[in-house]
């Protein structure tokens, strides 16, 4: 078995897949974000400031508050009974009995559902991707953009749930209680207030940055600037930033 | 061949499932028969992989099945006593799983695969329908077709006809005679003895964690010839004969009793007429026998 595709890994991924494209959570999350995305789009900080919907800087800076808003919620909802629900329907010795290791199926079921969740939260900039072909009276939108929606999603979005994914994997397959890790998904929002103003309030530009599992501080750094100026810069992934999703990455490798 | 030694399992809290079980089982239908909780799933669960034993070995064509896990698990096919699938799947895909987890990974063998063994067990029509509409003979047959995939040598079915009605029942253990040939080893456990008289060519009765007895039900039957023995007497002996003798059945009528005993070497009473043993005299005579024992 050389090729990826062809390994318990990547069948019980697909599995996993198809199992939730027959569930109501990822269509009502999905839903949810894109409405999340229409309401960020028509009735968001762009109007008034002058800001192109569309522009490189706003979609790199919506997207960290986008991803605090609901997605900690979505992810727990997502997460935290891929394995569980294999023992409650009763398919684990099925599935057990087959050559399938452990970590093959923890994997595969991580990563299918973690797919699924990203699919879900990619709705927000599909919507925008579409909207961007509607105007409206009072928001400004600049040529068509591909790259920049795909490019500030993955890394203001997808690397910040992969960790707090692995996480409440982790202890929905560890305690096999789903309403602990949603319990975990409420408690988020508290716990990440609370770290932000006691802990990285204090500290400066950098490692505010750097700390910060949801990159909510960045935006900070644009708003002394113009709009016009604004519309037409270009956002660079600092390195405290590069570091930042590396350590998020690592964590949840680790988790 | 499968090889059992010494196996031996203590759960938490000191029950003693398994106490140093010895079996050795050629290919063909073997039955392991015993009453709930006497163990027999603990067996089977260790068996196929899925419950480490304290002590002891089973091996089956060279490979160690308490070792080595994903060499076991290639040659098995497991249909445990409780199960469940993806309520929301259709039977095509759940087969089409267990195929891709079993090592099937090209998708026209597959679909070849997934349509014989429906076809097989005689769900070829329910190929499309949601597995939450099943019957619980619809699903025990499913169950039986995932454990079919890949062609093992080894498998191992625990209780399943329990709950199923008689055409069901029928009709399941007729797959079970199927399935097994002079390279296959099915080896079904359950606590019903016209079971294991159905389909079994060798059997072993399990109580309290040890093996009572292992051979063929044929054999077990003429150990009881000329010992069992039918008569109606009146309901108020009853009580005399159970406590001399071993009495497999008693069936009230009125003031009259139908009772069915085990005497070896000597009829109980003039209207005691010979009958014909059957693998439930041997089941229940030696269950008892060991009961009064210990």
């Amino acid at each position: 078995m050389n090729s990826p595709f062809r390994t318990p890994f990547f069948a019980i991924f697909q599995n996993e897949v198809l199992l939730n494209s027959k569930r109501v959570a990822p269509y009502a999350i999905a839903t949810l974000c894109a409405g999340n995305g229409l309401l960020w789009w028509g009735w968001g900080p762009a109007i008034g400031h002058d800001w192109a919907v569309n522009a490189d800087f706003f979609i790199a800076s919506v997207l960290p508050v986008y991803s605090f808003l609901f997605l900690p919620l979505y992810t727990a909802l997502m997460m935290a009974d891929p394995a569980i629900r294999d023992f409650r329907v009763g398919i684990d010795p099925l599935i057990f009995s087959k050559p399938v290791t452990r970590a093959e199926y923890l994997l595969g079921k991580f990563f299918g559902n973690f797919f699924v969740l990203a699919c879900c939260q990619s709705a927000f900039v599909v919507t925008w991707f579409v909207l961007q072909a509607v105007p409206k009276q009072g928001l400004i939108t600049q040529q068509w953009k591909v790259i920049p929606y795909i490019k500030h999603f993955l890394v203001f979005v997808v690397i910040s749930h992969l960790g707090l994914a692995a996480f409440y994997f982790a202890v929905g397959v560890l305690s096999r209680n789903a309403k602990i890790v949603y319990g975990l998904g409420v408690a988020f929002y508290p716990l990440y207030i609370a770290y932000q103003t006691v802990l990285l309030s204090s500290l400066p530009w950098r490692w505010k940055l750097a700390l910060d599992p949801l990159v909510m501080n960045r935006g900070g750094k644009f708003h002394a600037i113009p709009a016009e100026v604004m519309n037409h810069l270009v956002v660079v992934y600092e390195p405290d930033l590069i570091v930042n999703r590396a350590v998020m990455i690592l964590i949840a490798a680790i988790g | 061949m499968l090889k059992i030694e010494g196996l031996t399992k203590t759960y938490a809290g000191g029950i003693l499932a398994l106490n140093r079980v010895d079996l050795e089982i050629l290919p063909g239908v073997f039955g392991v028969l015993g009453p709930n909780g006497a163990g027999k799933t603990t067996l089977m669960k260790i068996l196929a992989t899925l419950l480490e034993p304290d002590s002891g070995a089973a091996e089956m064509n060279g490979i160690d099945l308490i070792n080595d896990q994903h060499g076991t698990r290639r040659i098995l096919g497991y249909l445990p006593q409780e199960f469940g699938f993806y309520p929301t799947f259709t039977a095509e895909q759940m087969l089409d799983y267990f195929a891709k987890l079993k090592g099937v990974l090209d998708r026209k063998e597959r679909a070849r695969l997934v349509g014989a063994l429906l076809d097989r067990v005689n769900l070829s029509h329910s190929r499309k329908q949601r597995l939450s509409g099943f019957s619980g003979g619809m699903r025990q047959r499913l169950g039986i077709a995932q454990a079919l995939i890949g062609q093992p040598q080894l498998i191992i079915v625990d209780e399943p006809t329990a709950g199923l009605d008689p055409e069901e029942r029928n009709r399941f253990l007729n797959l079970l005679a199927e399935m097994a040939s002079e390279n296959v080893l099915v080896m079904l456990s359950t606590h019903i003895v016209s079971d294991v008289s159905s389909v079994c060519s060798h059997m072993a009765i399990i109580r309290q964690g040890a093996i009572l007895a292992s051979c063929t039900p044929q054999q077990a039957i003429d150990q009881l010839k000329d010992s069992v023995w039918e008569a109606t007497v009146p309901r108020e002996q009853v009580a005399a004969f159970k406590s001399r003798y071993q009495v497999i059945s008693s069936q009230m009528f009125g003031d009259r009793a139908r009772l069915r005993v085990i005497s070896k070497g000597e009829r109980p009473s003039e209207e005691f007429t010979s009958a014909t043993p059957v693998l439930e005299d041997y089941y229940f005579d030696l269950v008892n026998q060991r009961e009064r024992a210990s």
